[in-house]
């Protein structure tokens, strides 16, 4: 995985890009597979080392969350939290967002593995293998500023109105 | 037909609360899957290390693994919660360090061929943590509560 501030970043150059509303739900995406997928296994790995031991299959398990296939019930849970008028967008949005993190991942290059995109149904698994995993951590603290600035500068002028008023009916994770 | 209406039946106040249900069922069906998965792996791997006679020079790739303790031969790795000795020499290689690992099954265990060092994982860490605080930043700004229910401020 990237870092996080990174992963934040590319929400933000996404949406600066795109000059789409729900910036929201779209972070919050970006940085759901590895709040879900992650996360939770370094807290369990630190209480392993303070002697409280998590089964193995639900340490090695948690990743699922981390992979395409998981990312549908947790983003469709998630959105469920919304106003029903807002959740199709907030779903699509927070789906968005766990695809473009997915896909900065993908850039990353792992011994001897890489992400198993089409789980349950194979093991293979893939990766482009371009940059090494902690590649964009001396980039991070550049690129957090462009990308808020990028944002600023691109943000939809009427956002708020433009949210409550094509929430029911947008679908697109633009 | 746009995307929101083909899942508008799923996203209903009415069946919310099925819906979730469904969600967490089906997330935890495919942890306990995955991890069905991949923990039989790491058994093999633990247990061609505990005994080599069974896989000889059977390659084992040890991906972001922290170093639990360092000696004059070698080294412990924690994968997950196992943990796994590699007989090897890393020059300054210090416990809590993060390493990825290719090692191979040889007579005395898992002997090292190669290894990778990550020094800016702590930092990637730290930056995981400013990131975590900026999210609750957006969120905060970004979100309201209405009738028990979040809305996205734009």
């Amino acid at each position: 995985m990237a870092d996080l501030v990174t992963h934040l970043a590319t929400a933000l150059l996404w949406k600066a890009a795109t000059r789409r509303p729900h910036l929201t739900s779209f972070a919050l995406g970006v940085v759901l597979p590895d709040l879900v997928g992650r996360a939770p296994v370094s807290a369990l790995q630190s209480l392993h080392r303070h002697g409280v031991s998590a089964p193995d299959r639900l340490v090695e398990g948690i990743a699922a969350l981390h992979l395409p296939v998981g990312f549908l019930p947790v983003t469709l849970a998630l959105a469920l939290f919304f106003e029903e008028r807002q959740r199709a967008v907030v779903w699509m949005n927070l789906l968005g967002g766990c695809c473009l993190h997915l896909a900065l991942d993908l850039t990353q290059r792992h011994v001897g593995k890489g992400y198993m995109l089409l789980f349950p149904f194979t093991d293979w698994d893939f990766e482009l293998g371009w940059i090494g995993s902690e590649a964009t951590v001396p980039y991070a603290p550049i690129l957090l500023p462009i990308a808020l600035g990028c944002w600023a500068w691109r943000r939809p002028r009427a956002e708020v109105d433009q949210a409550a008023g094509s929430a029911g009916s947008s679908g697109s994770a633009g | 037909m746009s995307a929101s209406s083909a899942v508008a039946g799923l996203l209903t106040d009415g069946r919310r609360g099925w819906v979730w249900l469904g969600c967490v069922l089906f997330a935890g069906a495919l942890v306990f899957a995955h991890g069905e998965r991949v923990s039989r792996r790491e058994a093999e791997l633990v247990d061609c290390a505990a005994n080599p006679g069974r896989c000889p020079g059977r390659k084992a790739f040890l991906a972001l693994v922290e170093v639990v303790s360092v000696d004059a031969t070698g080294f412990v790795v924690l994968k997950q919660t196992n943990a796994l000795r590699i007989d090897g020499v890393v020059p300054d290689l210090r416990p809590g360090e993060t390493i990825s690992v290719i090692a191979a099954v040889q007579p005395g265990g898992l002997g090292l061929l190669s290894v990778e060092r990550h020094p800016w994982r702590g930092l990637k860490r730290s930056l995981g943590l400013v990131g975590l605080g900026l999210t609750g930043l957006v969120m905060a700004l970004g979100l309201r509560l209405r009738g028990g229910r979040l809305v996205e401020r734009g």
